[in-house]
């Protein structure tokens, strides 16, 4: 039931979405053009199969990846205030970004040959990639998942100081480039790269899925997961490496987005009542698509030409919700 | 359901608990010798920091012996695989389960992990061992309260019903009467003396209740700095072992009565 209730709220925020934006198309219309009904202005064909369409199914990969990630964490720590960027991996991310943008603008000659959407994206994907084989070589070594925990707020701190270092050198528009990376975006993706980061996206859903007992006997704690037979630095391994693709992945091609992998596994309990992660795991998927396409629709401000950064219609949606959860509950029950 | 059962279920030989990778190595009671029999309630008492907890840890395999050695059924438990080790012992920790949002039914439910597929998937015979376990914990109509609603005596027991729906023939549980009155302490006491008789599950667990278990418990284990005696409650209370236990300017173990008596 529930289910289905969900598959219908992300059908409707999917239509909302492709059917809202600068130029004005009718719904009727954007379902005419989707369908492959003839007649129709060839701009709005091209609207909506080249940018709306890309830009959606953008938002439900960012949305469900990141959402999926923050479950995967909080789980992992037992921490109803973890997500999916605890362990570095969006500073990483921001590393990769800074070091191209900022020193592109460093060095003049390379910034012509390096500089394009998919560099951004391959020098995003290796710092946050850089950051998680650090973790995951820390974590052989720490016992703790809460020491693990401080070692990416760490992580965290030092790429923050190099980027201020690089911006510091860096000229204003390098700069403003930068900041509007940061600020996150889930358009100007090409099929190609959809591709790709549905590649990643899945090997990140099928390594949870495959690991959904031991997220499940995790909500007893550690000592009572290996009781019951969960080896705990494989399904660390597992968490790590999946949380790591799934959230890396999306930040490489959109920039970090905030608090849509914090506030989305904390609406999924409360809504479908349960911590078995077998219902979580579709659950999280579906509402973080939702959420991801609605915060979009917002962000295109429709019928106008400005676009608002992603990030800050995140956060505004999400920062109340995490409030109004520790109002309702009077604690972060995970 | 009828749990299979040999001759001596578990055993330690000569064993030292403690702390290996502390510097110099802490070690923790004198050198352990037990034979627990199928079927038996065993109470493993002594002062604090003295290693009951971590000697219930390392009877379950959740961390390294100093020396010495376990037997489950003959075999070293350390040799047995972390899979298989799930299906012979089951735990019962003090702290409570992680996610405070599961319910009574749900954490129950877990405790089937290791007959389940990869999934974790309940067939009928897992569904009727979940009943069964809620059934003998007057658990019943609890099954659908969050755990974080329960008193400290309901937590208690879903916690062991969770142990007791994993159907092994071992089961190992770290004070379970702490925080508990004194009617609680003993329901929970008899609940296991009639788990272990009824199931044949031999069940070891620590405590500070050392009156009731003389009088519940087929074994104890007393855990001294230096030494660890284990046996049937009337003869260790012939041999002298309870006398020594703590220091005699504050109380002195009465052998007629079987009771602590407060010195003047």
């Amino acid at each position: 039931m529930r289910y289905i209730l969900l598959l219908v709220l992300l059908a409707a925020a999917l239509v909302l979405n492709l059917s809202l934006g600068s130029a004005d198309i009718p719904l009727k219309d954007t379902l005419g053009v989707l369908l492959g009904r003839d007649g129709l202005p060839e701009t709005w064909r091209y609207i909506i199969w080249d940018y709306r369409l890309p830009k959606a199914l953008t938002a439900i990969l960012a949305g469900s990846g990141l959402a999926l990630s923050g479950l995967l964490m909080q789980t992992f720590f037992r921490n109803p205030l973890a997500g999916p960027f605890v362990l570095g991996i969006s500073s990483g991310a921001s590393l990769g970004a800074a070091l191209l943008i900022l020193g592109a603008s460093l060095l003049p000659v390379a910034a012509g040959v390096w500089f394009s959407d998919a560099g951004l994206a391959l020098a995003s994907s290796l710092g946050s990639f850089l950051v998680l084989a650090v973790v995951l070589t820390v974590s052989a070594r720490l016992k703790d998942a809460m020491a693990l925990l401080i070692v990416g707020l760490m992580f965290g701190s030092i790429t923050a100081a190099l980027v201020t270092v690089l911006a510091s050198f860096s000229n204003a528009e390098a700069l403003q480039q930068y900041i509007f990376w940061s600020y996150g975006s889930v358009g100007n993706l090409s099929w190609g790269q959809l591709g790709i980061l549905l590649v990643v996206f899945l090997a990140g859903c099928g390594i949870s899925l495959w690991q959904v007992k031991g997220l499940n006997a995790l909500l007893l704690g550690e000592k009572y997961a290996a009781s019951m037979g969960t080896s705990l630095p494989r399904l660390r391994f597992w968490l790590i490496l999946a949380t790591g693709l799934l959230a890396g992945g999306v930040t490489a091609f959109t920039g970090p987005i905030a608090f849509v992998g914090l506030a989305v596994p904390h609406l999924t309990r409360l809504w479908f009542t349960t911590s078995d992660h077998r219902h979580l795991l579709p659950g999280v998927l579906g509402v973080g698509a939702a959420l991801m396409l609605v915060c979009d629709t917002v962000a295109q401000l429709p019928y106008s030409a400005y676009v608002l950064p992603i990030n800050a219609i995140t956060s505004v949606v999400g920062a109340p919700v995490v409030i109004w959860l520790l109002l309702r509950r009077n604690k972060m029950l995970f | 359901m009828e749990v299979k059962t040999h001759h001596p279920a578990l055993e330690a030989a000569d064993l030292q608990i403690g702390y290996p990778r502390n510097r110099p190595p802490l070690r923790l009671s004198g050198s352990i010798r037990m034979q627990l029999e199928p079927g038996s309630l065993t109470a493993i008492v002594g002062p604090n920091g003295v290693g009951k907890s971590t000697l219930l840890r390392t009877l379950a395999g959740l961390q390294p012996a100093l020396a010495g050695a376990i037997y489950w059924q003959g075999q070293l438990l350390e040799e047995i695989p972390l899979a298989q080790r799930a299906t012979c012992l089951s735990i019962v920790l003090t702290d409570p389960p992680a996610s405070r949002n599961l319910t009574v039914g749900e954490l129950v439910a877990l405790g089937r992990h290791p007959h389940t597929n990869w999934a974790g998937r309940m067939g009928e015979a897992d569904r009727a061992a979940v009943r069964e376990a809620l059934e003998q914990l007057q658990l019943t109509n609890l099954r659908k309260r969050p755990c974080h609603t329960l008193s400290d005596g309901q937590l208690q027991r879903a916690l062991i019903a969770r142990a007791l729906a994993q159907q092994t023939p071992l089961m190992l549980l770290d004070e379970p009467t702490t925080h508990l009155d004194l009617h609680h302490k003993v329901n929970i006491l008899k609940a296991l003396g009639h788990i272990a008789r009824e199931r044949r599950i031999t069940i070891a667990f620590t405590t500070h209740e050392i009156e009731l278990a003389l009088q519940l418990c087929d074994a104890l284990l007393i855990l001294k700095p230096e030494t660890a005696s284990y046996g049937p409650p009337a003869e260790l209370i012939a041999s002298g072992a309870l006398q020594s236990l703590f220091p005699t300017d504050a109380v002195r173990f009465d052998t007629e009565s079987g009771t602590f008596r407060v010195q003047p």
